[in-house]
């Protein structure tokens, strides 16, 4: 089955001397939910900023579908920052226009579904929100898209936990069995529940790759204090 | 996808100049019925029209000024900020080719240039109007200056007007893409951007210089040690034009080849 992305001997240089990634060798797989997981400054954002093209590799490779980067891989991978990225100007509902206009698997329906459940009115101006509903305006946004790729980062970072319950719900039922979701985070007891598979980054570097019970089953721990025990300070 | 990405990009700077545009007209009109007064030299209110006047005019000014000024302001921030700050998070993982990015920026500032332009002097027509000048006088004005000048050296007067509009407008497509150049080399310095977009600013600047002195000189001397006479003024400025059109467009493809390669090729978005 071909992959739906892999990289081979990605490195990833800032300037001078700042070695972000080092030899990353990855395949991610059909249908998984894939945590990317390490403390701050491992190399997450950089990977997967990598993989959306914001960014150019040193050296390696990386294919998306067996495509490298570029118009076509932008149209079937679905990202979410580690930021806020749109306009804070435009009503919400130029925002799910300029998302239908341009991506042609995105759901207007299935936004404004999502909107109305959250209470958030489409009317009002994003600067409008509060910043927690600036960021689930975000992700609904990218949840509306029908791709064979998610790549979030830090969803769940900057939201008080009844909202981080919610935000992963909504990633789990809106995604089909067919697609595949990177989501990097530092906050393993959150998402240990959802995922199949894990790939530990450390200093710019895989140190662990490999699916969640096949890791429960060998290390009698759960993802969460194994994680604790990699990466003792 | 281009015609969506000017669609956005219109809409994103539109609300800057619109209103600009209406207020500055407004204040024509109003400047127009603040001379009226004034001419009409009412004793009684003459120390106040006159005041009023002199406001109306200055504001006027100011107003042009600010408009120029924003003209330049949105060209660079938009293509700073929507594509090299937070915002191109957005902009680059959207299904478009980066030459059509670049292409919706740089057309919607040509615009808005060739706009403001036109809203000023649209403005001044009405201020001018009834004042020693009504529209009907325009079709006389372009017979005498065609007749007094351009009849005497023996130019097409249309001709020499397409010139230099072709000439203004690549010129300033030429003016934005240097700018986009200078800002896409300052990325190649993730910790001097500003710098690096100064310092290249300035080595464009400096490169232009050198060349245009060299093309000149070396252009001169080819005429004079070729003997070459120029009997018709039309075959000179006809040269001259073309070449200077050359010569812009030598720079605006250049820069937009350098831009579109360093945002394709060597994006490294902060």
């Amino acid at each position: 089955m071909e992959p739906i992305l892999e990289c081979r001997g990605l490195e990833k240089q800032y300037g001078k001397g700042v070695q972000a990634l080092r030899g990353i060798n990855l395949t991610l797989s059909k249908g998984r939910i894939v945590g990317l997981l390490g403390p701050n400054g491992s190399g997450k954002s950089t990977l997967i900023k990598l993989c959306n093209g914001l960014l150019t590799p040193t050296a390696g490779s990386l294919s998306i579908q067996g495509q490298p980067v570029g118009p076509q891989t932008k149209l079937s991978v679905s990202y979410l920052p580690d930021r806020s990225y749109l306009n804070d100007w435009m009503r919400v509902e130029e925002l799910v226009h300029f998302f239908a206009d341009f991506y042609s698997n995105f759901d207007t329906a299935k936004a404004y579904d999502m909107l109305q459940r959250l209470g958030i009115n489409p009317r009002d101006r994003l600067k409008a929100l509060s910043k927690g509903n600036q960021e689930k305006v975000q992700l609904i946004l990218v949840m509306s898209r029908q791709v064979p790729l998610y790549l979030l980062d830090e969803p769940i970072g900057g939201v008080d936990p009844a909202a981080r319950d919610y935000i992963l719900n909504t990633i789990l039922s809106n995604y089909s069995e067919d697609s595949t979701i990177l989501l990097s985070t530092h906050l393993i007891a959150d998402v240990e529940k959802i995922l199949d598979d894990v790939i530990f980054l450390k200093q710019g570097e895989v140190v662990l790759s490999s699916p969640v019970d096949q890791l429960r089953e060998e290390h009698r721990m759960s993802v969460d204090a194994l994680f604790r025990e990699v990466f003792k300070c | 996808m281009l015609s969506k990405l000017l669609k956005y990009e219109f809409k994103a700077t539109g609300r800057a100049f619109l209103p600009l545009y209406g207020a500055l007209l407004a204040l024509a009109v109003i400047n127009n019925l603040l001379f009226r007064i004034d001419g009409a030299g009412f004793p009684q209110t003459h120390e106040v029209s006159r005041i009023s006047t002199a406001i109306g005019v200055l504001l006027y000014v100011l107003l042009i000024m600010a408009i120029f000024v924003l003209t330049v302001v949105v060209m660079i921030q938009r293509f700073y900020k929507n594509l090299l700050s937070e915002e191109g998070y957005l902009m680059f993982t959207l299904p478009v080719r980066t030459w059509q990015l670049i292409s919706s920026k740089l057309i919607a500032s040509m615009v808005w240039i060739v706009l403001s332009c036109a809203v000023t002097f649209l403005s001044i027509f009405i201020m001018a109007v009834n004042h020693g000048f009504s529209l009907s006088d325009l079709p006389r004005i372009l017979e005498t200056l065609s007749r007094e000048i351009f009849q005497i050296l023996d130019l097409n007067m249309a001709v020499i007007f397409l010139e230099l509009f072709c000439l203004g407008i690549v010129g300033i497509a030429e003016f934005i893409l240097v700018i986009y150049a200078s800002i896409a080399v300052g990325q190649l310095f993730p910790h001097h951007r500003y710098l690096g977009a100064f310092g290249a600013f300035l080595a464009f600047g400096a490169i232009n210089q050198v060349l245009t002195t060299f093309l000149t000189i070396s252009g001169s001397v080819y005429i004079t040690a070729n003997e070459i006479q120029f009997t018709y003024y039309a075959g000179f400025f006809n040269m001259a034009f073309g070449l200077m059109l050359l010569y812009s467009l030598f720079w605006v493809v250049v820069c937009f080849l350098l831009t579109n390669y360093i945002l394709s090729r060597k994006l490294n978005l902060a």
